[in-house]
């Protein structure tokens, strides 16, 4: 078992915006957590990574408490996130945005020759500054600065932000090169089709609350649809 | 007129040397360190203790260890809290750090003696060795910095967290170790720069103001955020000071100041600007706006309770009334007491005029200015000009107020062009400005001032509440025009930009109009409290009366008191003034005590004493 989290609730300020919330990801498996604008999603992934101290509740990485850990301690660890809108240090070249992910990486298959072969465009534009690409190519370096630590355990928060659709089934494309290589992948999606289609287990939100979890194909749309917007069959 | 070109250019390499270390801080913390020349006066005095110049490989690793350390805690502890802390704090500093000077080593200048001698270039050029090794020296550093940011693995590190600490940090990146290594280096230059200086001129506990304002003014000249722009702002300002001086030798300064002035009037964005100008803006707005919404977003946390209690004056109704009531007995006082009790009110009531006017501009309109006093002396010279011309002083009272808000009007056009500390440092040039300027008038008594006239012929006891009168009339008109405002549509308005700026812009709210009218009100108030003071001391002088010493008294209140509320300045200032006079005995110690306090109460209290010790109670 790779990444558990035990009843983890999370304030911003005097507002509770994850409730006890529990999960756990193996490797090879993707786990989706799904939900609407505000279900609380980013802030229980920043919690994980360890950017929030949470309220209440455990963060276990290989059954190591984390929950304490400031998140540069949790890279060498094995956990890394692509945050939400990407964030690409700006003024730093795509290259040197990878390099800055791998000064804490732990050996494993993930190198910048590697990267570079993932990405075929990337080795020609490594020069540039991270602010001249453009959305997409922005991910797929958010993505590749995370991968080069060399995680047992990968957060994605919302890849497809503000994407073309073409794009995202690319960047999804990706997920089971890497699931090959026994990462463990934990993303957060609003786009509900796009994540039942790639995930291994989907877990709803709403309000902080999980309302519905399970395999996909165990799931009908109707159910999904009750829980993510929080209607219940009269 | 050559020989001055060559002297100002080599004196802007020693201008570049000590302003990389601001431009750094700046760049990578987003910290304007309002005590970095009195850091670089250190440097020079540690030197003096330890033998000279050749202890110079002590004092600059000492520094830079003191400046990974300082990071490490009192620094990140108030960029932790915002920008406005992280400038009360480094103000607090460049206090403590003055006064400590003062008390150890006396006000007497000292130098540290270099190797003389120059090298004739040409019949009329000659080149001092010493300016040209500390050109050199400035060269390196310029260039060693570079390199060690963009070559060097620690140097990509300190960028990316410069760029964005959050997704650093969630690289594996210990954020904080890495500002301390930037904060370590900056404070090397510092060091550096503090004996360069030292070699090349004499130096006092106070010089560091004066060179805190030249390394900002380099790096306005040159354009934010680029190294190289901070050689050339230095040179320019090296050349500027240096024709300056060859004119009249007390003009070096003030010619540096007005090429600043000029810059910052005609190509704000410095002489490099147009291309790192254009970098900064790109990478600007998505920090800014994080910020913003993030602030904004907490805002909507707070309890709403809380809100209304502390930040909404205009719910309270019992305001006017009790205003009333306690300016209808305090104007009975003369009455009643003696006029020494009333004498020493009238400092108070000066410091509360002060006080609310600095809460007005920083607490409501975010306008951090540490050169009010430019507006209190203007005040005070004002009333004197009036008095020249055979009027009652009394008189200037309404004329000072309406001629520094004319005064301020303009000056806003200038200064309003930069944000943050680089406004704040902005303000401080401008009453320098108009220090030094006054200070060339002879009919205003010059440098050594001149008294008051038309009060000799009235009955001491008489003047004494005439003026006790004015002064509280001032205090009592500036708070309540601190309480019209608020309730007025500026009021709203200037709330709204304090909780979300970019909201409040998208909604059609004239922030810059705001923020104006705030500081000519600002600049009224001052200058009435400038007037007060030149008649209740019946003399005025220019180096007390554009003493920064007011703007830190007016920080020194509004902090201790509670920023952003109506009443903090009015508590602030009484405590201060308790404070005062329980420390007056200990000479320079109680501005070391009052600054140190100052700086802990804005990193452990932000909301002020008495709400800390209220909730610490609770
Ligand atoms: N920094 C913050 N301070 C205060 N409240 C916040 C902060 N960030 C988020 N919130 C609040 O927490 C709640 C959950 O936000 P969160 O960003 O976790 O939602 P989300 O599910 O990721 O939404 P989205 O799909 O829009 O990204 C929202 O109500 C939001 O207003
Ligand atoms: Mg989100």
């Amino acid at each position: 078992m790779s990444l558990r989290v035990e009843g983890l609730s999370v304030d911003h300020g005097q507002l509770r915006v994850v409730h006890e919330v529990s999960l756990a990801v193996s490797p090879g498996e993707v786990h989706a957590i799904i939900g609407a604008n505000g279900a609380g999603k980013s802030t229980l992934l920043r919690a994980i990574a360890g950017l929030h101290p949470p309220a209440s509740g455990k963060v276990l990485l290989d059954d190591v408490d984390i929950t304490r850990e400031p998140p540069e301690r949790r890279v060498p660890r094995g956990l890394a996130m692509v945050p939400e809108g990407r964030r690409l240090f700006p003024s730093l070249t795509v290259r040197e945005n990878l390099l800055v992910g791998a000064h804490k990486a732990r050996p494993g298959p993930w190198t910048l020759e590697k990267i570079y072969e993932l990405f075929a465009w990337m080795p020609e534009r490594r020069d540039q500054k991270a602010a001249q690409l453009s959305g997409g190519e922005q991910q797929a370096v958010a993505i590749g600065r995370a991968l080069i630590a060399n995680p047992s355990v990968l957060l994605l928060d919302e890849l497809s932000l503000g994407l073309a659709p073409i794009v995202v089934s690319q960047l999804y494309a990706l997920l089971p090169s890497l699931l090959r290589t026994g990462i463990a992948v934990l993303l957060v999606e609003q786009d509900v089709s796009q994540a039942v289609r790639v995930a291994t287990w989907v877990q709803c939100l709403l309000e902080g609350r999980t309302t519905l979890e399970g395999r996909p194909s165990d799931l009908t749309p109707d159910q999904i649809l009750a829980a993510y917007f929080g209607l219940t069959y009269g | 007129m050559a020989n001055a070109i060559v002297q100002g250019l080599l004196l802007g390499g020693l201008y570049a040397l000590f302003a990389c270390g601001l431009s750094l801080v700046f760049g990578v913390m987003r910290v304007i360190n309002l005590a970095h020349g009195d850091f670089a006066v250190v440097a020079a005095y540690l030197a003096v203790l330890f033998g000279g110049l050749q202890s110079g490989w002590l004092v600059v690793p000492l520094f830079a260890v003191a400046g990974y350390f300082l990071q490490r805690t009192l620094i990140q502890a108030s960029i932790d809290r915002g920008p406005l802390t992280t400038l009360l704090v480094t103000f607090g500093l460049s206090v403590v750090i003055e006064n400590l000077l003062l008390q150890l080593f006396s006000a007497d200048s000292h130098s540290l003696s270099a190797s003389s001698g120059s090298i004739r270039l040409t019949d009329q050029i000659s080149v001092g060795r010493l300016s040209l090794a500390i050109f050199a020296l400035a060269v390196v550093v310029l260039l060693g910095l570079q390199a060690l940011l963009s070559r060097t693995g620690t140097g990509r590190l300190v960028r990316a967290v410069a760029d964005d600490p959050e997704a650093a940090r969630l690289s594996g990146v210990a954020h904080r170790h890495i500002l301390g290594l930037a904060a370590g280096a900056a404070f090397a230059t510092v060091a550096l720069a503090g004996l360069a200086f030292g070699a090349y001129s004499s130096f006092a506990p106070a010089s560091g103001t004066g060179r805190l304002l030249y390394a900002f003014e380099a790096v306005v000249i040159g354009g934010l955020g680029s190294l190289w722009g901070t050689l050339a702002g230095g040179m320019v300002l090296g050349v500027a000071q240096s024709i300056g001086a060859e004119l009249n030798l007390s003009y070096a300064v003030i010619a540096g100041h007005l090429v600043f002035l000029a810059v910052l009037a005609l190509r704000p964005e410095g002489l490099t600007g147009a291309r790192s100008g254009a970098v900064a803006r790109r990478s600007w707005p998505s920090l800014r706006l994080a910020r913003a919404v993030r602030q904004a977003v907490r805002a909507k946390a707070r309890q709403p309770d809380e809100r209304a209690r502390g930040r909404h004056p205009t719910k309270r109704s019992w305001w006017p009334v009790a205003g009333f009531v306690a300016v209808a007995v305090l104007a009975y006082l003369p009455y009643a007491v003696y006029s020494g009790t009333t004498d020493t009110l009238v400092n108070l009531f000066i410091l509360l005029t002060l006080a609310t006017m600095w809460n007005l501009l920083a607490g409501y309109a975010g306008l951090v200015s540490v050169g009010q006093q430019a507006f209190v002396g203007l005040g005070a010279y004002f009333t004197l000009i009036v008095a020249q011309n055979g009027m009652s002083p009394f008189t200037a009272l309404p004329v000072a107020a309406i001629a520094c808000g004319v005064a301020a009007l303009a000056v806003s056009f200038l200064v309003f062009r930069l944000r943050g500390g680089y406004f704040a440092i902005a303000t401080w040039v401008v009453a320098d400005v108009c220090q030094l300027a006054i200070s060339r008038v002879p009919a205003l008594g010059g440098g050594t001032g001149q008294s008051l006239p038309g009060l000799s012929g009235i009955d001491p006891a008489l003047l004494s509440a005439y003026t006790y009168w004015g002064a509280l009339g001032v205090a009592a008109l500036a708070l309540a025009t601190a309480w019209l405002l608020l309730r007025a549509r500026i009021g709203l308005a200037l709330r709204a930009v304090r909780d979300d700026e970019i909201g409040a812009r998208s909604l059609g709210v004239r922030v810059g109009r705001a923020r104006r009218v705030v500081y000519v009100v600002a600049g009224m108030g001052c200058g009435a409290a400038g007037a007060v003071l030149a008649i209740s001391q019946l003399n005025v002088e220019p180096t007390s009366a554009f003493s920064v010493g007011w703007s830190a008294q007016m920080i020194f209140c509004t902090i201790i008191g509670g920023i952003d509320t109506l009443e903090g300045p009015i508590i602030g200032a009484v405590l201060f003034f308790g404070l005062q006079q329980a420390l007056s005995q200990y000479g320079a110690w109680y501005l070391v005590v009052l600054g140190l306090i100052a700086v802990a109460v804005s990193i452990w209290a932000p909301r002020g004493l008495l709400k800390r010790l209220a909730e610490t109670v609770r």
